[in-house]
Order: C-alpha cells, then sequence, then structure tokens
C-alpha cells in the first residue's frame, strides 16, 4: 500500500510539475505548484518526516503560495493568457543544455547508487524525525543557524514593507 | 525496490523542469514559482539522503531553507509589485533597461 502511495506521489510531482510550465493562465499555474508541493509532502510523510510535512504544507502550500497568488492577482494576467509567444534561440539551446544536464546527472547519480539498491526502507526508526528530536537538534547544534534565520526573517519583513509602500513625498 | 533511485531521479526531474521554466516562461511571478520548484527539488534531495543515511542535519537544513525561501517569497513579491507599478508589466523580455 505504502508503495503504491509513494509512486502515485512520485507520478503526480513530475505531471503538475509539467503542468506548471505548460499551462498559459499563472493562477493555473499556482494552483499546479500546490499540487506539486503538497505530492513533496506525501513523500516526507512516507519517508517517515512527519512534522515537516506539515510544516511544507503549512508554509509552502498555505503561505508563500497564497502570497504568490494575491500578487498574481495584483498584476494584469489578461494579456498574458491571450498572448502567444516563439521560443528564442537562446531559448532553445537553454533547453537542450538543460536536458543535457538532466541525463548527465541521472546517470551520475545512478553510477553511485551501486551499493543501495537491497535497501531495506522498513527499518525507519522509531521517531527519527518527530518534534522532539528536531526540536532538541534545533536547539543545541543548530542554534547559531536558527537564530540568523530569524533574524534574516526580520530583515525580510522589513524589506518587504519597506520596498511595497506607496512613496509619498519623494517624486520619481 | 528502488526508493534512492526513484526519489533521485524525481529530484533532478524537478530541478530540471524549474530551470526548463526559467528558461522559457515569460512572466517573472511563474519563473519565480520555478525557482521555487528548483529550491523544492533541492529539499527532496537532502530529505531523502538524511532518511536512507539515518541522519538528521539534511532535515534541519530543509528547515532553514524553507525559511529562507519565505523571506525571499515576501521581498521578491514586493519587487515584483513595485516593478508593475512602474513599468506596466512584469514581462522578462521587456524589461530591458540595462541593455539602453
Amino acid at each position: 500500500m505504502d508503495v503504491i502511495i509513494f509512486f502515485m506521489a512520485v507520478v503526480f510531482a513530475m505531471g503538475s510539475a509539467i503542468a506548471i510550465i505548460c499551462v498559459k493562465n499563472p493562477i493555473h499555474s499556482a494552483l499546479w505548484m500546490v499540487s506539486t508541493l503538497f505530492c513533496t509532502a506525501v513523500i516526507y510523510l512516507l519517508l517517515g518526516f512527519d512534522f515537516l510535512a506539515a510544516i511544507q504544507v503549512i508554509v509552502y502550500a498555505g503561505a508563500i503560495m497564497m502570497l504568490i497568488v494575491y500578487v498574481i492577482m495584483l498584476t494584469s494576467i489578461e494579456e498574458e493568457i491571450k498572448k502567444r509567444y516563439r521560443l528564442r534561440l537562446f531559448q532553445i539551446v537553454g533547453i537542450f543544455f538543460v536536458i543535457i544536464f538532466f541525463i548527465q546527472a541521472v546517470k551520475y547519480g545512478m553510477v553511485h547508487l551501486t551499493g543501495w539498491e537491497g535497501f531495506d526502507w522498513k527499518s525507519i526508526p522509531e521517531r527519527f524525525g518527530s518534534v522532539n528530536y528536531i526540536a532538541y537538534k534545533l536547539f543545541t547544534k543548530f542554534v547559531l543557524p536558527f537564530e540568523v534565520v530569524s533574524i534574516l526573517l526580520l530583515a525580510g519583513i522589513a524589506g518587504a514593507v519597506y520596498l511595497a509602500k506607496k512613496e509619498k513625498n519623494k517624486g520619481e | 525496490m528502488h526508493s534512492p533511485a526513484v526519489l533521485i531521479f524525481l529530484s533532478l526531474f524537478l530541478f530540471s523542469v524549474g530551470a526548463v521554466g526559467v528558461i522559457v516562461r515569460r512572466n517573472l511571478i511563474i519563473v519565480f514559482m520555478c525557482i521555487e520548484l528548483m529550491l523544492n527539488s533541492a529539499n527532496l534531495m537532502l530529505v531523502a539522503f538524511s532518511h536512507f543515511l539515518k541522519n538528521i542535519d539534511g532535515m534541519m537544513f530543509v528547515l532553514f531553507v524553507l525559511a529562507i525561501a519565505a523571506a525571499e517569497a515576501g521581498v521578491a513579491l514586493a519587487l515584483f509589485v513595485v516593478l508593475f507599478r512602474q513599468k506596466g508589466n512584469i514581462d522578462t523580455i521587456k524589461l530591458n533597461l540595462l541593455k539602453h
């Protein structure tokens, strides 16, 4: 049963990732992105990281994608839907090199996986990704990155407020 | 069961799709979403190896990447709103101020 859900999540994630870049309407794109994030959360859950799956759904699929949908609605999407674009030369060359990158990276990754085939993925330790263990690690080994990230978030909030407010006295 | 192989393949696939989206799409918000997709694929690889190596450190990095992605989303979307207010569009081909 787990295996079926795992492969369904993988296939749905790949399909909705392709749909993100193929659909014309940006709102539909954002919704396909939410679908990809949910499939990734399911994979995290199957790997035993329940807290991370919850955070993924709440922060990514909830907060960030909500923000993106708001900004898409603030900008104009009508002309985006109507227009048809031709691919330019640099885009075709770029796609070609991304495909080469993909093939080479998969080859490289598979070559270095020869010892992993017989891995028994039922042998997960009991409470490996639990909130207890994460909190213990977060406040002992990772306490400096934790503080740095909190300052970064504060700076991000200040920057976003400063950028998005209307400038009244400074004429530009 | 080749679970690590499948996860690596999925992660590389998501990364490649995100890179193609960054190159192909012209709406800045969709480009930003594709960058988020690439971050997400890196997260997936980190979590997969954190699971297979029985080491929680990779997962902690994913938490920090999530926080940084949230901060990045706030600032980038504020920038897009300002850009749209000033220029009237957010097309990556038309925004070529540095060229002239």
